[in-house]
């Protein structure tokens, strides 16, 4: 009932298929608590006007699109800077991936049909750099998704301070031995490292994309904003309202401050929750492309 | 795991009292509420005006500003970002830099140290420098004597830079690089240069002041002309309420001023310090392992 097929035969949901897959959202799941909350803040505002103080007290109705504007501006603000990063990660990851194919495709031509050895340590070692990246942006190493390229090499990771590094070392090491070894021409070499700047590059932005949220002043400033504007939220209800007020303050509370939430979601984009960028997918594809091109 | 703090929206308040603003805005506020005090008591006691300034030249203003003030943002932040791009690409040019001495001098460690010094210098420099001042004493000494070639300089990345090409140069000279290593190796001192002026760009030209000034001197009007809107329901109520207002869209203003001279030592301000000693460890660990 929520797919369809379209002129091309290809299955497609319907736009309110959300309907249906709303409660497994996860903005839901983390507002759940604050919503119920806020109603019952809306409740409690609404109880002790209607019942106890009876005050008159109701700003008029602009007032409230006055501040939804500014406030709408700055979600629009935070959810921008949020997806940039996001999508910067993104963009960061296909520089990554087409780096190395560059390189192995490089290799595969200046380096012997007959050289397994160094075209299998390059295979390695480029997949080795893109797994081990992925898992120290996530804080740690999974060895068992390395391969061993030169023995002993995997023994002491953890005590490395920086893990996709002494892979790029390494790798920066091998081309020099080809050109040393006369296997590669210089002007071949100068191609090679040339790509070692942009992984290198690609490896420190994706660590400021990690380590740097927006800045703090700000967000604490649009909460506190979204915060006050609840709080008056209720008023402008009340009096035409009554109890249905609540439901509507839970609304607006939910779009709200929802923004915020998935603001704070996306920015950091390498996780593994289901809003983060499909990391391992990346590194496997590009270990099966660059095994592909070097033929090992 | 349902009742984690993740999911419960409130705790990101915390802090809220810890920010620049509350300071910033201290003196302001006080004048604003004054203001409205006085305004209050001339309405109720004895003046009556008799005109009000319809809703929508409020409500449109209103709009007016949300857009400046995205403006303004989106600016700062812009800036902010490009403050601490500017410290990374250093460090992934650093990175670079010393994978590659490590492998094409392998047989000088001398040399490895000398240049790998340097670049730290050059890191310490430029952390410096983006914070307005500079340091000869504070730098690694390379090789012995070369403490007094960094000091009284006019500009002294530039002179670390000078030095390093110097070395790279008379080690092509000598030999100990071959052409295409010497031209690799030029690549990564270049970049430095590039790097550091995209910064010292950040630091030395702060956004125009006239339109900083213009949407200082609107919001202020703005919030001085809004009990107007309101005085046929003049009450105290709606004065805290414009004095939440003003809160709120002054402290959006000096948001983006704290976010967009992101070089400093306040808290908003970017990681510089330990950015510097991520790089110097990262170095340490690529020409000792």
């Amino acid at each position: 009932m929520s797919e369809y097929l379209d002129d091309r035969g290809k299955t497609k949901s319907v736009w309110f298929a959300v309907l249906f897959d709303f409660h497994r959202t996860k903005t839901l799941r983390r507002l759940l608590i604050s919503m119920l909350l806020v109603g019952f803040y809306a409740f409690l505002v609404d109880y002790l006007e209607a019942e106890l103080f009876h005050i008159d007290f109701k700003p008029p109705s602009y007032v409230y699109s006055m501040l939804g504007i500014v406030l709408g501006i700055l979600l629009v603000f935070r959810t921008n800077t949020a997806y940039d990063r996001w999508w910067e990660g993104r963009k960061l990851l296909s520089k990554l991936g087409y780096t190395w194919k560059n390189v192995a495709i490089k290799l595969n031509a200046f380096l012997p049909e007959s050289d397994v050895m160094h075209r299998r340590y390059f295979a390695t070692m480029i997949s080795n750099h893109s797994f081990s990246l992925k898992e120290s942006l996530r804080g740690g190493v999974i060895v068992e998704e390395l391969v061993e390229s030169e023995p002993g090499i995997l023994s002491k990771l953890d005590q490395l301070y920086h893990i996709p590094n002494f892979f790029l070392t390494k790798i920066c090491e091998k081309i020099n031995y080809l050109y040393k070894q006369g296997v590669i021409t210089d002007m071949q070499f100068l191609e090679l490292t040339k790509h070692v700047d942009d992984t290198s590059e690609v490896v420190s932005s994706c660590e400021r994309i990690r380590t740097s949220p927006i800045p703090f002043s700000y967000s604490i400033h649009l909460k506190k904003f979204l915060f006050a504007f609840v709080l008056i939220l209720p008023f402008g209800f009340i009096h035409d309202l009554g109890y249905w007020c609540i439901l509507i303050v839970m609304l607006i509370f939910y779009a709200m401050v929802g923004l915020d939430v998935i603001g704070e979601e996306i920015e950091d984009p390498f996780g593994q929750d289901e809003n983060d960028l499909p990391f391992d997918s990346i590194c496997k594809s590009l270990r099966k492309n660059v095994n592909e091109i070097l033929k090992v | 795991m349902f009742l984690s703090k993740e999911n419960f929206w409130f705790v990101g308040l915390k802090g809220a009292f810890r920010t620049p603003t509350w300071r910033a805005l201290f003196s302001s506020l006080a004048i604003v509420f004054v203001y409205y005090a006085f305004l209050y008591f001339l309405v109720t006691q004895y003046v009556d005006f008799n005109f009000q300034i319809p809703g929508f030249v409020v409500y449109m203003l209103g709009y007016v500003i949300a857009i400046l003030f995205y403006f303004r943002l989106n600016n700062s932040y812009y800036r902010w970002n490009d403050g601490y791009k500017a410290l990374t690409y250093l460090r992934a040019n650093a990175d670079t830099f010393s994978m590659k001495i490590r492998a094409y001098l392998e047989d000088y460690p001398e040399e490895i140290l000398f240049l790998s010094s340097m670049m730290k210098n050059y890191a310490r420099a430029m952390r410096d420098i983006v914070r307005d001042f500079q340091d000869a004493k504070g730098m690694i000494e390379p090789e012995k004597g070369m403490m007094k070639k960094f000091e009284n300089v006019y500009h002294l990345p530039s002179r670390i830079n000078t030095l390093l090409e110097e070395r790279i140069n008379s080690l092509r000279k000598a030999d100990k690089l071959t052409l295409v290593q010497f031209w690799d190796l030029n690549r990564c001192i270049v970049r430095n240069s590039e790097h550091l002026s995209s910064a010292e760009a950040l630091k030395g030209t702060p956004p125009p002041k006239t339109y900083v000034m213009h949407i200082r001197g609107f919001i202020i009007s703005y919030m001085l002309m809004i009990p107007f809107g309101f005085i046929h329901e003049f009450e105290a109520w709606m004065l805290m309420f414009l004095l939440v207002f003003f809160y709120f869209y002054a402290g959006l203003e000096i948001v983006s001023d704290e976010v967009e001279d992101p070089f400093g030592f306040d808290a908003d301000d970017l990681p510089v310090e330990p950015i510097t000693v991520d790089l110097e460890n990262r170095i340490e660990s690529i020409i000792k392992t």
